[in-house]
């Protein structure tokens, strides 16, 4: 997978399975996941559970800020950052 | 924190009949759809037996698995519980004292929500390493959900709320599982997470106000929406992810080194799509099958699992185990435990 794929799978998992249904319709990368309250405890670890299984990226604890959750656009951009340090 | 030259001797569970969920579908009061989604088998229904009295049969049955440790033998005896255990202004531990151990034993209820044996196995273990003379501490976890104010079939969603008692024996010298680390820490920012915005004063059950944690969790969330956000839920996630790392480290291990490992007994989806995946595992790698089939234990659901994986076979000598606990506060609590032996006898 490519970055861009990375960031369009990553839109779309958000949006299907943690964006509440009335939302998903304004929902797209830049929709803030903290704000609309998307991500909690369970949905932050559902997200991650993809990350991992799906797009094969360990997240590790220290990288859990709100900054790298901001939006799907800046959950990308950490996704990218991290897979080089991912043992393959 | 490191805990050496701890051990668990046995473990004693008294756990009542189940009641299948199909008898709540029918009786309507669960929903046959979620039952499917969810996965769920049914609740150990403990009817009009007390908490502490399921805490004592499952004390009992620690003795009997102990190899001849006595209740004249303990140095301490610690009673978590989560819900309410009989009259006010009286405590479950004297029950015990009264009916096991007699009264030369420091007796204190712990009252620390869903993590509650966590936080006694690490207070147990400070408290016997701290003087050479003593050996032995008897911990125990029950919970009777069957009261009015609470209806257990609904109080969370995904999972339903079962009863048991269970007990732990731990000792210095030796037992069927050695505890390299335990560890707790409480994200207090969440501390409202279980209040529902009701007053404290007078509290709820002075007044008969019911609980229902669907509701309240509900509440503060939307209280959390009127401040900003969900930013304080991340906190969790990697609160939870720092104190896995930090447990197993402690312990000498990796991930990949451990067996099983038990969770809350919660709800299937959020488990095999949350933590069991980023952990990197499967729901095999865990007992959430057995949790479902038993419910929700209130302050005993890692502990009567790992009971359960040792008489079935599931774990052999050298295993490591990790339990992870969730509890009110928010509380986040996770220990590893090596097996060295099965347990003497099943009875």
């Amino acid at each position: 997978m490519t970055a861009t794929d990375d960031a369009a799978a990553l839109t779309a998992f958000i949006r299907e399975r943690l964006v509440p249904r009335e939302l998903q319709d304004r929902f797209d990368e830049t929709s803030p996941l903290l704000e609309w309250g998307v991500l909690d405890s369970i949905s932050t670890a559902v997200l991650l559970g993809f990350i991992r299984r799906e797009l094969g990226v360990i997240v590790p604890a220290a990288q859990i800020e709100p900054a790298n959750f901001a939006d799907a656009r800046s959950v990308a951009a950490m996704v990218r950052r991290l897979a080089p340090l991912t043992p393959g | 924190m490191r805990t050496p030259g701890t051990y668990v001797r046995s473990i004693g569970v008294h756990l009542p009949p189940v009641t299948a969920i199909g008898t709540a579908i029918t009786s309507g009061r669960y929903p046959a759809d979620e039952a499917e989604r969810f996965g769920l088998g049914g609740a150990a229904v403990a009817g009009e037996v007390p908490a502490p009295e399921l805490a004592l049969r499952a004390a009992r049955h620690a003795f009997e698995r102990s190899g001849g440790l006595l209740p004249a033998d303990l140095d301490l005896l610690l009673y978590a519980d989560v819900w309410h255990q009989g009259p006010a202004g009286w405590q479950p531990q004297y029950y015990l004292q009264q009916h096991l151990t007699g009264g030369d034993v420091l007796a204190i209820e712990l009252r620390h929500g869903c993590c509650g044996l966590f936080s006694a196995l690490e207070v147990a273990a400070s408290y016997l390493r701290a003087d050479a003379a003593r050996h032995a501490a008897l911990l125990v976890g029950a919970d009777n959900h069957g009261t009015p104010l609470v209806d257990r079939w609904r109080m969370f969603a995904g999972t339903v709320m079962g009863d048991a008692g269970c007990a732990l024996l731990v000792t210095t010298d030796g037992g069927i599982a050695e505890v390299l680390s335990v560890s707790l820490t409480t994200l207090c920012e969440a501390e409202p997470v279980n209040d529902g915005g009701v007053p404290m004063f007078p509290p709820d059950a002075t007044v008969g106000r019911p609980l229902d944690f669907v509701a309240r969790n509900r509440d503060f969330r939307e209280r959390l929406m009127a401040q900003g956000g969900t930013s304080l839920l991340l906190g969790v996630q990697r609160t939870l992810m720092e104190l896995i790392d930090q447990t197993l480290a402690e312990a000498g291990i990796a991930l990949p080194d451990v067996a099983r490992v038990a969770f809350p007994h919660g709800r299937r989806d959020d488990l095999e799509n949350g933590a069991v995946a980023w952990l990197g595992l499967t729901l095999a790698d865990t007992t959430w099958e057995y949790g479902a089939s038993i419910g929700h234990l209130g302050v005993s659901d890692q502990f009567v699992a790992l009971d359960h994986l040792l008489a079935t076979g599931a774990l052999a000598a050298g295993d490591h185990v990790l339990l992870i606990g969730l509890g009110a506060g928010i509380t986040l609590a996770a220990a590893v435990l090596r097996i060295l032996d099965l347990p003497r006898e099943d009875t």
